[in-house]
């Protein structure tokens, strides 16, 4: 019975799946016993951390060398399939090169969202003057909210950038660098920042008119370049140092 | 060869380490970190925390000892260790062989001036 959640980080799958393939000489339960027992142990040392790449690798020193656990386990066999230590390099996704193709492509995205900003010209003001017979001019000027228009700008300036998110998407889910967690938020940064880009004027005309749908673009702008750019630059830099490890 | 520091601790270490294992759980039973925790201690017994399960699964296997699952207040559930009482006889044994392994030893080293 396992009833423990397992830890995504790029660095224990790669620790246990070196351990399994070591133990290969040995029998299945017991192999299967080790390796649920080594996990068990880096879920339980860090239980209460905040699970970053430096408590990781701490506990993975202590545990030791995954090559030290499986000689103990052929402790005493007669058998000489004691394998050699694995050396195959990372996998192709687990390189370097992913985690900075992926920050482009997010670049990309995050730059035509902010672009879309442009759009909402389509919510500003127009004016119409008109002479009355008694020879007054009246001008008045008219806020239009087409939303229905906003959105198809939108999705329309969007359909270009499906290549681009796509290419992002499988790279992203094929790569063993970001746990399932950050994959989620890579994937899901363009939407966000496209629904902020569409949502954040509108809500801002709604308030105050004219002028709240130019903070709230202003705001909208301000929460992709930093909060999005700075989630992509923690999440890629994260990747990177894990591929650094991974290769080591 | 002079065997390094890392080798002659291996060494003694061997056929000893497993019965440490028994003699923390001759208590009450403990999981893998809290073991591996203890012999760790001192870096003499162990030096990997790693290296404790594959033990702890030839002890099982032995039916030296038994395993189960508890809740635990402070995280996930934790797989326990407990001795079977074929566990607790073959410690019985090994304390007794243990005691007469060590004086032989100690008479030896004493013998030669070594020990005080």
């Amino acid at each position: 019975m396992n009833q423990q959640p397992h830890t995504q980080h790029p660095l224990v799958a790669r620790y246990l799946d070196d351990l399994d393939a070591l133990l290969q000489g040995i029998e299945p339960v017991e192999r299967a016993e080790v390796v649920e027992g080594v996990r068990e142990h880096i879920e339980a040392s860090l239980d209460g951390t905040d699970r970053s790449d430096a408590n990781v690798i701490a506990v993975l020193n202590e545990i030791g060398p995954a090559t030290v656990v499986a000689e103990e386990a052929y402790t005493g066999r007669s058998s000489t399939r004691w394998p050699p230590a694995p050396q195959r390099r990372p996998p192709v996704t687990s390189r370097k090169w992913l985690p900075a193709t992926v920050a482009g492509f997010e670049a990309v995205l995050l730059l035509v969202a902010m672009l879309m900003i442009t759009s909402t010209g389509v919510v500003g003001p127009s004016s119409s003057t008109i002479t009355t017979a008694g020879g007054r001019t009246i001008t008045t000027t008219v806020v239009h909210l087409d939303l229905g228009k906003y959105i198809l700008y939108a999705v329309t300036g969007l359909i270009p950038t499906f290549p681009f998110w796509l290419v992002m998407f499988v790279l992203v889910t094929a790569t063993a660098l970001w746990t399932a967690r950050e994959k989620t938020a890579l994937i899901a940064l363009p939407f966000a920042a496209m629904i902020t880009v569409t949502v954040l004027p509108q809500v801002g005309y709604a308030l105050t008119g004219i002028h709240g749908l130019h903070v709230g673009a202003g705001i909208a702008l301000v929460l992709i370049a930093g909060g999005g750019g700075c989630l992509l630059w923690v999440l890629v830099r994260r990747a990177t140092r894990r591929s650094q490890a991974l290769a080591n | 060869m002079v065997p390094s520091d890392d080798n002659k601790l291996s060494n003694l270490r061997r056929g000893a380490l497993e019965y440490c294992v028994l003699a923390l759980l001759a208590g009450p039973e403990r999981y893998g970190l809290d073991i591996a925790r203890e012999l760790t201690t001192n870096g003499v017994l162990m030096s990997s925390e790693g290296t404790l399960y594959p033990l702890l699964a030839r002890l099982r296997k032995a039916g030296w000892v038994n395993t189960s699952w508890r809740e635990s207040t402070e995280g996930p559930p934790r797989r326990y260790y407990a001795l079977t009482t074929a566990g607790a006889t073959a410690l019985d044994e090994f304390r007794c062989a243990w005691t007469v392994f060590r004086n032989a030893v100690d008479a030896v080293l004493v013998s030669s001036g070594g020990i005080a």
